[in-house]
């Protein structure tokens, strides 16, 4: 069972076993079953931390910090378990951390104060996955000092439904084909450009009403 | 994929040496058990003798029976759920962390109702001098196995899996002094199961800071 208690589908349950199978061949010594394994999981990690902190700018380096401690506990899958319930379980080990540590971070700021005083800043719940984010800055600046636009565009993009958001993710941040990202994602190539299509427009759509 | 993620790919694949999966959790937490009850028992005895009426107390009076006999599965169970907690992929929600500890809750509130309403009358028969140290210091060798173990393995429940650790190292101890100590409910309060409960909280603060993952 997956964490929301749904059933996996074929394709998940398929990248599980060959991912714990590459991950017993890295644990022989094989690096060519490393480098594939690292290398798969590696998009799918940063999907999963951008869905959940991308707007706090820590999703590279979790990604990096969680690809360090696989390696390093790379002795400590069992083989046979759900690898990727494995993987997962470092990865959101390792975004709490980064979390806690841009908090501390974030407290000395004067900006970070002011978004908890002050109402008109937008608010962002990451760990629950729920985006709440409604308002827009009041006096043209972010808090993480970025663009206006960068900012309505990260908040539009947060608020569109998981399948269309995952598939712009894919195709315009990850860099990668309408091919390539329907592989990922596990759907087909026609389906990717439909979703990627209705997404643009429900971006716009978003984006206009955040302006105004 | 970018170019600094593939450096590190990079870099990590240089050190690959082949390594040993650890045992599977079942494995490591019978063993650990066994070890942790052996040594409870050994030396509890070389420290002392049992109470000269353990067994008539441990065969006519359930109750008795009972509340060793939980304080004995109270760290069977803790070291099943903290053999587990080593090893990633299974996220501990509110009912199993409640599981985890419901044997130990028991046998605390066991031992609450019996310091009102004994099921043995109160006696300072087989009195042990020290039996609070006694508890701490037999506790701490399993649990310091525990802990070599731990930071081995990748507990992403540091804080939850010390207090395990520290209950399933001294609940034993706690257990074997209804037959190896005085019988008060009162006593058994402070100078038994106190020392489980001060020694698994500093369990947790040692798990919190030396098993990071």
């Amino acid at each position: 069972m997956s964490r929301k208690g749904n059933i996996p589908s074929e394709a998940v349950l398929a990248d599980d076993q060959r991912w714990g199978d590459l991950m017993v061949g890295a644990q022989n010594g094989n690096e060519e079953d490393f480098r594939r394994l690292f290398q798969e999981i590696s998009p799918i990690i940063l999907a999963f931390c951008k869905k959940r902190a991308g707007y706090l700018g820590i999703p590279e380096e979790t990604l990096q910090e969680s690809l360090v401690a696989i390696h390093r506990n790379r002795h400590v899958y069992i083989p046979g378990r759900s690898f990727r319930a494995w993987m997962f379980s470092i990865v959101r080990t390792k975004l709490i951390d980064q979390l806690r540590k841009q908090t501390v971070l974030n407290k000395n700021e004067e900006i970070h104060r002011k978004n908890v005083t002050d109402p008109s800043f937008a608010s962002y719940s990451t760990l629950s996955g729920r985006n709440t984010v409604t308002a827009k800055p009041k006096d043209g600046l972010d808090p993480a000092g970025e663009n206006p636009e960068i900012l309505t565009l990260r908040v539009a993009l947060s608020q569109l439904p998981e399948k269309y958001k995952t598939v712009i993710e894919c195709v315009k941040l990850n860099g990668f084909s309408v091919k390539e990202a329907a592989t990922q994602l596990h759907i087909s190539e026609s389906a990717a450009k439909v979703r990627l299509h209705r997404g643009f427009k429900m971006l716009e759509k978003k984006m206009r009403k955040l302006r105004e | 994929m970018n170019s600094l993620n593939e450096n590190l790919i990079d870099t990590l694949a240089q050190d690959l040496s082949p390594v040993r999966p650890i045992w599977a959790p079942g494995k490591r937490g019978s063993l650990w058990l066994l070890f942790c009850l052996s040594l409870s028992v050994s030396l509890t005895l070389a420290y002392g003798e049992l109470r000269p009426d353990y067994q008539h107390l441990l065969l006519n009076h359930p109750r008795f029976a009972a509340e060793f006999l939980m304080g004995i599965f109270a760290a069977i169970v803790a070291t099943y759920y903290a053999s587990e907690m080593l090893i990633p992929g299974k996220e501990w929600g509110a009912i199993d962390k409640f599981l985890s500890i419901s044997p130990f809750l028991v046998f605390s509130l066991m031992l609450i109702y019996s310091a009102f309403d004994p099921p043995v009358t109160p006696s300072w028969l087989g009195w042990r001098f020290g039996c609070e140290r006694e508890i701490a210091i037999i506790g701490s060798a399993p649990m310091i196995l525990f802990f070599i173990l731990g930071s081995r393995a990748a507990p992403t429940e540091n804080e939850w899996l010390g207090l395990l650790i520290g209950i399933a190292s001294m609940a034993p101890v706690a257990a074997l002094m209804h037959i190896a100590c005085m019988y008060d409910g009162w006593h058994m309060l402070g100078f038994h199961l106190a020392p489980v409960l001060i020694i698994s909280l500093l369990s947790v603060y040692l798990s919190k800071r030396y098993l990071r993952l």
